[in-house]
Protein backbone atom coordinates (compact mmCIF):
# COMPACT_ATOMS: atom_id res chain seq x y z
CA UNK A 1 0.00 0.00 0.00
CA UNK A 2 1.58 3.07 -1.42
CA UNK A 3 1.05 5.75 1.81
CA UNK A 4 -0.49 8.81 0.87
CA UNK A 5 0.74 12.18 1.05
CA UNK A 6 -1.29 15.17 2.40
CA UNK A 7 -1.23 16.73 -0.98
CA UNK A 8 -2.48 20.55 -0.12
CA UNK A 9 -5.78 21.38 -2.11
CA UNK A 10 -5.25 23.05 -5.45
CA UNK A 11 -4.99 26.22 -6.59
CA UNK A 12 -6.32 27.55 -9.27
CA UNK A 13 -4.38 29.65 -11.69
CA UNK A 14 -6.46 32.84 -10.11
CA UNK A 15 -5.48 32.15 -6.66
CA UNK A 16 -8.16 30.87 -5.50
CA UNK A 17 -9.32 27.88 -3.74
CA UNK A 18 -10.65 25.50 -6.07
CA UNK A 19 -12.31 23.69 -3.07
CA UNK A 20 -14.23 26.65 -1.95
CA UNK A 21 -14.74 27.58 -5.31
CA UNK A 22 -16.72 24.21 -5.61
CA UNK A 23 -18.63 24.99 -2.21
CA UNK A 24 -19.80 28.49 -3.46
CA UNK A 25 -21.17 26.71 -6.56
CA UNK A 26 -23.26 24.19 -4.84
CA UNK A 27 -24.52 26.74 -2.06
CA UNK A 28 -25.29 29.20 -5.14
CA UNK A 29 -23.41 31.82 -3.81
CA UNK A 30 -20.63 32.67 -5.87
CA UNK A 31 -18.84 35.81 -5.91
CA UNK A 32 -18.06 38.91 -8.40
CA UNK A 33 -14.50 37.45 -9.49
CA UNK A 34 -15.70 33.46 -9.24
CA UNK A 35 -18.81 35.01 -11.88
CA UNK A 36 -16.56 36.13 -14.02
CA UNK A 37 -12.85 34.32 -14.06
CA UNK A 38 -12.33 31.58 -16.44
CA UNK A 39 -10.61 29.19 -14.54
CA UNK A 40 -13.11 29.34 -11.85
CA UNK A 41 -15.51 29.06 -13.95
CA UNK A 42 -14.42 25.69 -15.23
CA UNK A 43 -15.09 24.73 -11.72
CA UNK A 44 -18.49 25.63 -11.48
CA UNK A 45 -18.62 23.99 -14.90
CA UNK A 46 -18.14 20.56 -13.16
CA UNK A 47 -19.84 21.10 -10.17
CA UNK A 48 -22.87 21.53 -12.30
CA UNK A 49 -22.00 18.57 -14.64
CA UNK A 50 -22.53 16.69 -11.98
CA UNK A 51 -25.32 18.34 -10.31
CA UNK A 52 -28.29 16.58 -12.36
CA UNK A 53 -26.81 13.08 -12.03
CA UNK A 54 -25.88 12.76 -8.24
CA UNK A 55 -29.22 14.12 -7.51
CA UNK A 56 -30.67 11.06 -9.55
CA UNK A 57 -28.51 9.21 -6.86
CA UNK A 58 -29.52 10.92 -4.28
CA UNK A 59 -33.78 10.22 -5.12
CA UNK A 60 -33.10 6.49 -5.93
CA UNK A 61 -35.33 4.15 -3.90
CA UNK A 62 -32.67 1.72 -2.39
CA UNK A 63 -35.31 -0.76 -0.37
CA UNK A 64 -33.45 -2.60 2.51
CA UNK A 65 -34.81 -6.85 1.54
CA UNK A 66 -37.03 -8.06 4.49
CA UNK A 67 -34.85 -10.89 5.68
CA UNK A 68 -32.33 -8.08 6.95
CA UNK A 69 -34.31 -7.42 10.24
CA UNK A 70 -35.00 -11.07 10.32
CA UNK A 71 -31.52 -11.59 9.84
CA UNK A 72 -30.31 -9.46 12.76
CA UNK A 73 -33.14 -10.41 15.10
CA UNK A 74 -32.80 -14.24 15.08
CA UNK A 75 -29.09 -13.58 16.01
CA UNK A 76 -30.08 -11.45 19.12
CA UNK A 77 -32.72 -13.68 20.23
CA UNK A 78 -30.09 -16.70 20.25
CA UNK A 79 -27.88 -14.95 22.24
CA UNK A 80 -30.60 -13.66 25.06
CA UNK A 81 -29.32 -15.24 28.07
CA UNK A 82 -32.31 -16.88 29.90
CA UNK A 83 -33.36 -15.05 32.74
CA UNK A 84 -35.95 -15.94 34.59
CA UNK A 85 -39.10 -15.05 37.40
CA UNK A 86 -40.78 -17.56 39.59
CA UNK A 87 -44.72 -17.46 39.26
CA UNK A 88 -46.96 -18.85 42.02
CA UNK A 89 -48.74 -22.26 40.15
CA UNK A 90 -50.48 -24.07 42.17
CA UNK A 91 -49.95 -27.48 40.03
CA UNK A 92 -45.78 -27.45 39.31
CA UNK A 93 -43.21 -24.67 39.17
CA UNK A 94 -44.02 -21.95 36.44
CA UNK A 95 -41.58 -18.93 35.33
CA UNK A 96 -41.85 -16.18 33.69
CA UNK A 97 -38.84 -14.76 31.61
CA UNK A 98 -37.44 -11.51 33.00
CA UNK A 99 -37.35 -9.46 29.59
CA UNK A 100 -40.81 -10.47 28.62
CA UNK A 101 -42.56 -9.46 31.80
CA UNK A 102 -40.53 -6.04 31.96
CA UNK A 103 -41.11 -5.46 27.99
CA UNK A 104 -45.19 -6.11 28.95
CA UNK A 105 -45.37 -3.15 31.95
CA UNK A 106 -43.45 -1.29 30.01
CA UNK A 107 -46.52 -1.54 26.61
CA UNK A 108 -48.81 -1.51 29.61
CA UNK A 109 -47.50 2.01 30.86
CA UNK A 110 -47.28 3.36 27.45
CA UNK A 111 -51.05 3.06 26.50
CA UNK A 112 -51.17 6.19 29.31
CA UNK A 113 -51.70 9.26 27.42
CA UNK A 114 -48.70 11.38 28.92
CA UNK A 115 -46.56 8.43 29.87
CA UNK A 116 -43.51 6.63 28.49
CA UNK A 117 -41.85 4.37 29.79
CA UNK A 118 -38.35 3.78 29.89
CA UNK A 119 -36.55 1.57 32.12
CA UNK A 120 -38.39 -1.66 33.97
CA UNK A 121 -36.74 -3.53 36.46
CA UNK A 122 -38.29 -6.40 38.06
CA UNK A 123 -36.25 -7.65 40.90
CA UNK A 124 -37.42 -10.50 43.52
CA UNK A 125 -36.11 -9.78 46.89
CA UNK A 126 -35.12 -12.75 48.87
CA UNK A 127 -35.60 -15.51 46.98
CA UNK A 128 -33.88 -18.31 45.67
CA UNK A 129 -34.64 -17.57 41.55
CA UNK A 130 -32.98 -21.36 40.66
CA UNK A 131 -35.49 -23.44 42.41
CA UNK A 132 -38.43 -21.34 43.27
CA UNK A 133 -38.11 -22.23 46.81
CA UNK A 134 -39.72 -19.63 49.34
CA UNK A 135 -38.12 -18.57 53.04
CA UNK A 136 -41.77 -17.99 53.27
CA UNK A 137 -42.70 -20.13 56.58
CA UNK A 138 -46.76 -20.41 55.42
CA UNK A 139 -46.09 -21.76 51.59
CA UNK A 140 -50.00 -21.47 51.41
CA UNK A 141 -49.86 -17.79 51.59
CA UNK A 142 -49.02 -15.82 49.34
CA UNK A 143 -45.68 -15.94 48.77
CA UNK A 144 -43.40 -12.61 48.74
CA UNK A 145 -44.00 -10.72 45.21
CA UNK A 146 -41.77 -8.75 43.16
CA UNK A 147 -40.40 -5.34 43.42
CA UNK A 148 -40.95 -3.01 40.29
CA UNK A 149 -38.63 -0.26 39.47
CA UNK A 150 -39.68 1.67 36.54
CA UNK A 151 -38.69 5.42 34.99
CA UNK A 152 -40.85 6.78 32.89
CA UNK A 153 -41.05 10.28 30.76
CA UNK A 154 -43.85 12.33 31.51
CA UNK A 155 -45.65 15.32 29.63
CA UNK A 156 -44.52 18.46 30.96
CA UNK A 157 -47.43 20.31 32.91
CA UNK A 158 -48.63 17.03 34.18
CA UNK A 159 -49.91 16.95 37.71
CA UNK A 160 -46.21 14.51 37.91
CA UNK A 161 -47.63 12.15 41.97
CA UNK A 162 -51.27 11.50 40.60
CA UNK A 163 -49.73 10.36 37.30
CA UNK A 164 -47.20 8.12 39.11
CA UNK A 165 -50.05 6.85 41.07
CA UNK A 166 -52.03 6.21 38.23
CA UNK A 167 -49.02 4.63 36.45
CA UNK A 168 -48.60 2.52 39.70
CA UNK A 169 -52.40 1.27 39.39
CA UNK A 170 -51.92 0.71 36.22
CA UNK A 171 -48.85 -1.39 36.54
CA UNK A 172 -49.88 -3.55 39.21
CA UNK A 173 -53.26 -4.65 37.47
CA UNK A 174 -51.34 -5.53 34.28
CA UNK A 175 -48.83 -7.43 36.39
CA UNK A 176 -52.18 -9.17 37.92
CA UNK A 177 -54.35 -9.97 34.60
CA UNK A 178 -51.74 -10.53 31.76
CA UNK A 179 -49.10 -12.11 33.79
CA UNK A 180 -50.33 -13.82 36.97
CA UNK A 181 -47.39 -12.07 38.87
CA UNK A 182 -47.60 -10.63 42.33
CA UNK A 183 -46.06 -7.23 42.68
CA UNK A 184 -45.25 -6.10 46.15
CA UNK A 185 -44.47 -2.64 45.48
CA UNK A 186 -43.81 -0.21 42.62
CA UNK A 187 -41.37 2.37 42.60
CA UNK A 188 -41.78 4.82 39.86
CA UNK A 189 -38.96 7.12 38.97
CA UNK A 190 -39.66 10.53 36.55
CA UNK A 191 -36.73 10.59 34.50
CA UNK A 192 -37.10 13.02 32.10
CA UNK A 193 -40.11 15.46 30.68
CA UNK A 194 -41.50 15.90 26.95
CA UNK A 195 -43.70 18.36 25.01
CA UNK A 196 -46.89 17.06 25.14
CA UNK A 197 -47.47 18.82 21.79
CA UNK A 198 -45.17 16.56 19.95
CA UNK A 199 -46.87 14.69 16.93
CA UNK A 200 -47.35 10.92 17.91
CA UNK A 201 -48.94 9.04 20.42
CA UNK A 202 -48.25 9.69 24.19
CA UNK A 203 -47.51 13.09 23.61
CA UNK A 204 -50.69 14.37 24.52
CA UNK A 205 -51.67 15.66 27.79
CA UNK A 206 -54.48 13.44 29.51
CA UNK A 207 -56.73 15.76 30.37
CA UNK A 208 -58.42 15.17 33.67
CA UNK B 1 -37.24 14.77 38.74
CA UNK B 2 -38.45 12.96 41.82
CA UNK B 3 -39.79 9.07 42.83
CA UNK B 4 -42.89 8.52 43.86
CA UNK B 5 -43.07 5.16 45.96
CA UNK B 6 -45.50 3.03 47.99
CA UNK B 7 -45.12 -0.15 49.96
CA UNK B 8 -48.17 -2.69 49.66
CA UNK B 9 -49.93 -1.31 46.91
CA UNK B 10 -53.72 -2.75 47.46
CA UNK B 11 -54.83 -3.97 45.22
CA UNK B 12 -57.43 -1.67 42.53
CA UNK B 13 -61.24 -1.86 42.93
CA UNK B 14 -62.35 -4.71 41.28
CA UNK B 15 -62.78 -4.28 37.75
CA UNK B 16 -61.50 -1.04 37.02
CA UNK B 17 -58.20 0.50 36.35
CA UNK B 18 -58.96 4.46 35.97
CA UNK B 19 -56.26 5.51 32.91
CA UNK B 20 -57.45 8.35 31.30
CA UNK B 21 -60.81 10.58 30.99
CA UNK B 22 -64.34 9.30 31.26
CA UNK B 23 -65.51 5.89 32.26
CA UNK B 24 -62.42 3.43 33.25
CA UNK B 25 -60.75 1.95 30.18
CA UNK B 26 -60.13 -1.83 29.41
CA UNK B 27 -57.06 -3.00 30.39
CA UNK B 28 -54.45 -2.66 27.30
CA UNK B 29 -53.43 -6.38 25.90
CA UNK B 30 -49.98 -6.70 24.99
CA UNK B 31 -51.08 -7.34 21.24
CA UNK B 32 -51.22 -4.28 19.06
CA UNK B 33 -48.97 -1.71 17.67
CA UNK B 34 -46.64 -0.16 19.89
CA UNK B 35 -47.00 3.74 20.08
CA UNK B 36 -44.25 5.79 18.57
CA UNK B 37 -41.51 5.87 21.20
CA UNK B 38 -38.52 8.27 20.54
CA UNK B 39 -34.84 6.57 20.07
CA UNK B 40 -33.38 7.59 23.29
CA UNK B 41 -36.49 5.90 25.21
CA UNK B 42 -36.10 2.72 22.74
CA UNK B 43 -31.81 2.87 23.46
CA UNK B 44 -32.51 3.06 27.50
CA UNK B 45 -34.68 -0.16 27.17
CA UNK B 46 -32.70 -1.77 24.31
CA UNK B 47 -29.43 -1.67 27.03
CA UNK B 48 -31.87 -2.99 29.32
CA UNK B 49 -31.95 -6.28 27.53
CA UNK B 50 -34.90 -5.93 25.48
CA UNK B 51 -34.84 -7.03 21.77
CA UNK B 52 -38.10 -5.83 21.08
CA UNK B 53 -36.66 -2.27 21.58
CA UNK B 54 -33.76 -2.92 19.44
CA UNK B 55 -36.06 -4.39 16.59
CA UNK B 56 -37.64 -1.39 16.28
CA UNK B 57 -34.42 0.76 16.28
CA UNK B 58 -33.49 -1.37 13.33
CA UNK B 59 -36.39 -1.08 11.27
CA UNK B 60 -36.91 2.43 11.91
CA UNK B 61 -33.23 3.15 10.74
CA UNK B 62 -32.05 0.41 8.34
CA UNK B 63 -33.17 2.16 5.18
CA UNK B 64 -30.39 5.16 5.39
CA UNK B 65 -28.25 3.08 6.46
CA UNK B 66 -28.71 0.24 3.93
CA UNK B 67 -28.60 2.99 0.83
CA UNK B 68 -25.34 4.07 2.67
CA UNK B 69 -24.23 0.47 1.99
CA UNK B 70 -25.15 0.04 -1.33
CA UNK B 71 -23.81 3.37 -2.73
CA UNK B 72 -20.31 2.44 -1.01
CA UNK B 73 -20.23 -1.26 -1.79
CA UNK B 74 -21.79 -1.38 -5.00
CA UNK B 75 -23.48 -4.79 -4.38
CA UNK B 76 -26.80 -5.05 -2.58
CA UNK B 77 -25.97 -8.35 -0.87
CA UNK B 78 -22.62 -7.25 0.47
CA UNK B 79 -24.47 -4.26 2.05
CA UNK B 80 -26.98 -6.50 3.69
CA UNK B 81 -24.17 -8.49 5.12
CA UNK B 82 -22.42 -5.26 6.40
CA UNK B 83 -25.40 -3.59 7.82
CA UNK B 84 -26.85 -7.19 9.63
CA UNK B 85 -23.59 -7.44 11.16
CA UNK B 86 -23.36 -3.77 12.43
CA UNK B 87 -26.83 -4.01 14.12
CA UNK B 88 -25.50 -6.91 15.81
CA UNK B 89 -22.21 -5.53 16.57
CA UNK B 90 -24.25 -2.23 17.88
CA UNK B 91 -26.43 -4.49 20.10
CA UNK B 92 -23.52 -6.50 21.39
CA UNK B 93 -22.08 -2.83 22.20
CA UNK B 94 -24.96 -1.31 23.52
CA UNK B 95 -23.33 -0.84 26.78
CA UNK B 96 -20.73 1.38 25.08
CA UNK B 97 -23.39 3.48 23.74
CA UNK B 98 -22.90 6.72 26.03
CA UNK B 99 -26.20 8.13 24.16
CA UNK B 100 -24.74 11.85 23.94
CA UNK B 101 -24.63 10.99 20.33
CA UNK B 102 -27.41 9.98 17.95
CA UNK B 103 -28.58 6.27 17.68
CA UNK B 104 -28.30 7.18 14.04
CA UNK B 105 -24.76 8.96 14.19
CA UNK B 106 -23.49 6.27 16.09
CA UNK B 107 -24.66 3.40 13.34
CA UNK B 108 -23.54 5.78 10.23
CA UNK B 109 -20.44 5.45 12.06
CA UNK B 110 -20.31 1.93 12.48
CA UNK B 111 -21.61 1.38 8.65
CA UNK B 112 -19.40 3.49 7.23
CA UNK B 113 -16.35 1.99 8.98
CA UNK B 114 -17.42 -1.91 8.05
CA UNK B 115 -18.50 -1.03 4.62
CA UNK B 116 -14.76 0.70 4.23
CA UNK B 117 -13.30 -2.35 5.92
CA UNK B 118 -14.97 -4.86 3.53
CA UNK B 119 -14.01 -2.04 -0.14
CA UNK B 120 -10.23 -2.53 0.89
CA UNK B 121 -10.25 -6.07 1.54
CA UNK B 122 -11.60 -6.70 -1.67
CA UNK B 123 -9.40 -8.87 -4.46
CA UNK B 124 -8.93 -6.69 -7.21
CA UNK B 125 -10.75 -9.01 -9.47
CA UNK B 126 -14.47 -8.76 -9.23
CA UNK B 127 -17.32 -11.19 -10.27
CA UNK B 128 -19.13 -10.54 -13.28
CA UNK B 129 -22.92 -9.86 -11.28
CA UNK B 130 -25.71 -11.59 -13.41
CA UNK B 131 -28.43 -10.09 -10.98
CA UNK B 132 -30.40 -7.59 -12.97
CA UNK B 133 -31.65 -6.27 -9.28
CA UNK B 134 -28.29 -5.64 -8.01
CA UNK B 135 -26.55 -1.80 -8.99
CA UNK B 136 -23.94 -3.23 -10.86
CA UNK B 137 -20.94 -0.69 -10.37
CA UNK B 138 -18.48 -3.68 -9.88
CA UNK B 139 -17.00 -2.49 -13.30
CA UNK B 140 -19.30 -5.16 -14.88
CA UNK B 141 -21.70 -4.47 -17.72
CA UNK B 142 -24.23 -1.66 -17.22
CA UNK B 143 -27.90 -2.70 -16.28
CA UNK B 144 -29.79 -2.61 -19.86
CA UNK B 145 -31.53 0.46 -19.68
CA UNK B 146 -31.60 2.54 -23.05
CA UNK B 147 -33.14 5.44 -21.12
CA UNK B 148 -30.53 8.25 -21.20
CA UNK B 149 -30.73 9.45 -17.88
CA UNK B 150 -30.52 5.61 -16.67
CA UNK B 151 -27.38 5.52 -18.68
CA UNK B 152 -26.39 8.66 -16.86
CA UNK B 153 -26.80 6.93 -13.62
CA UNK B 154 -24.84 3.80 -14.50
CA UNK B 155 -22.06 6.17 -15.71
CA UNK B 156 -22.19 8.00 -12.35
CA UNK B 157 -21.97 4.90 -9.86
CA UNK B 158 -19.47 3.25 -12.61
CA UNK B 159 -17.04 6.59 -11.45
CA UNK B 160 -17.96 6.21 -7.69
CA UNK B 161 -16.50 2.49 -7.83
CA UNK B 162 -13.15 4.00 -9.68
CA UNK B 163 -12.64 5.79 -6.45
CA UNK B 164 -10.65 5.01 -3.87
CA UNK B 165 -13.49 3.94 -0.71
CA UNK B 166 -12.23 6.64 1.63
CA UNK B 167 -12.87 9.33 -1.30
CA UNK B 168 -16.23 7.35 -2.08
CA UNK B 169 -17.06 7.16 1.40
CA UNK B 170 -16.43 11.11 1.88
CA UNK B 171 -18.28 12.21 -0.84
CA UNK B 172 -21.51 9.94 -0.40
CA UNK B 173 -22.16 11.23 3.03
CA UNK B 174 -22.20 14.78 2.01
CA UNK B 175 -23.53 14.30 -1.14
CA UNK B 176 -26.09 12.07 -0.50
CA UNK B 177 -26.54 11.75 2.85
CA UNK B 178 -25.97 15.94 3.26
CA UNK B 179 -24.16 14.91 6.79
CA UNK B 180 -22.15 17.99 7.08
CA UNK B 181 -17.40 18.34 7.00
CA UNK B 182 -17.78 17.92 10.97
CA UNK B 183 -20.50 15.10 11.40
CA UNK B 184 -18.70 13.26 8.15
CA UNK B 185 -14.87 13.71 10.53
CA UNK B 186 -16.47 12.33 13.42
CA UNK B 187 -17.59 9.19 11.26
CA UNK B 188 -14.46 8.31 9.71
CA UNK B 189 -12.06 9.27 11.89
CA UNK B 190 -10.07 12.20 10.33
CA UNK B 191 -9.83 16.26 10.71
CA UNK B 192 -12.73 18.07 8.80
CA UNK B 193 -10.05 19.57 6.92
CA UNK B 194 -9.28 15.82 5.51
CA UNK B 195 -12.86 15.86 4.91
CA UNK B 196 -12.70 18.83 3.00
CA UNK B 197 -10.04 17.69 0.72
CA UNK B 198 -10.87 14.06 0.46
CA UNK B 199 -14.79 15.72 -0.74
CA UNK B 200 -12.86 17.72 -3.33
CA UNK B 201 -11.01 15.29 -4.95
CA UNK B 202 -13.95 12.49 -5.45
CA UNK B 203 -16.15 15.87 -6.97
CA UNK B 204 -13.29 16.67 -9.17
CA UNK B 205 -12.63 12.90 -10.19
CA UNK B 206 -16.38 12.16 -10.73
CA UNK B 207 -16.50 15.73 -13.00
CA UNK B 208 -13.79 14.04 -15.08
CA UNK B 209 -15.59 10.57 -15.61
CA UNK B 210 -18.58 12.50 -16.47
CA UNK B 211 -17.07 14.66 -18.65
CA UNK B 212 -18.56 12.51 -21.54
CA UNK B 213 -22.47 13.32 -20.14
CA UNK B 214 -22.19 17.33 -20.03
Amino acid sequence: MAVTRKAALPRLACGRDAAGVWEHAESGRLDDHEQSCPHCQAVVADAAALRASTAELAAEQIDPPASLVERVMSVIWAELPHDYLPLPARYGPARLERSSAAAVLRHATDQMSGVRARSCQITVPGRDEQTGATEHPDAAAAPPGVVVRLSAAMAFGADLPSVAARVQQLVLAAADRLLGLPVDRIDVDVVDVFDPTESGPGGEMSTQ
Amino acid sequence: MGGVDTTRVSPPRAGAVNVGPGAPAALPTPVGPAPQVDDATLVVRAREGDPRAFEALVRRHQRPLFGLAVRLLGDRGEAEDAVQESFVAAWRRLADFRGDAAFSSWMYRIVTNRCLGVARRRRPTVPLDTDGQSLTISGTAAPEDTAEAGQRLAALYRALDGLPVGLRACWVLRNIDGLSYIEIAGIVGASPAAVRGRIYRARSKLAEAMRPWR
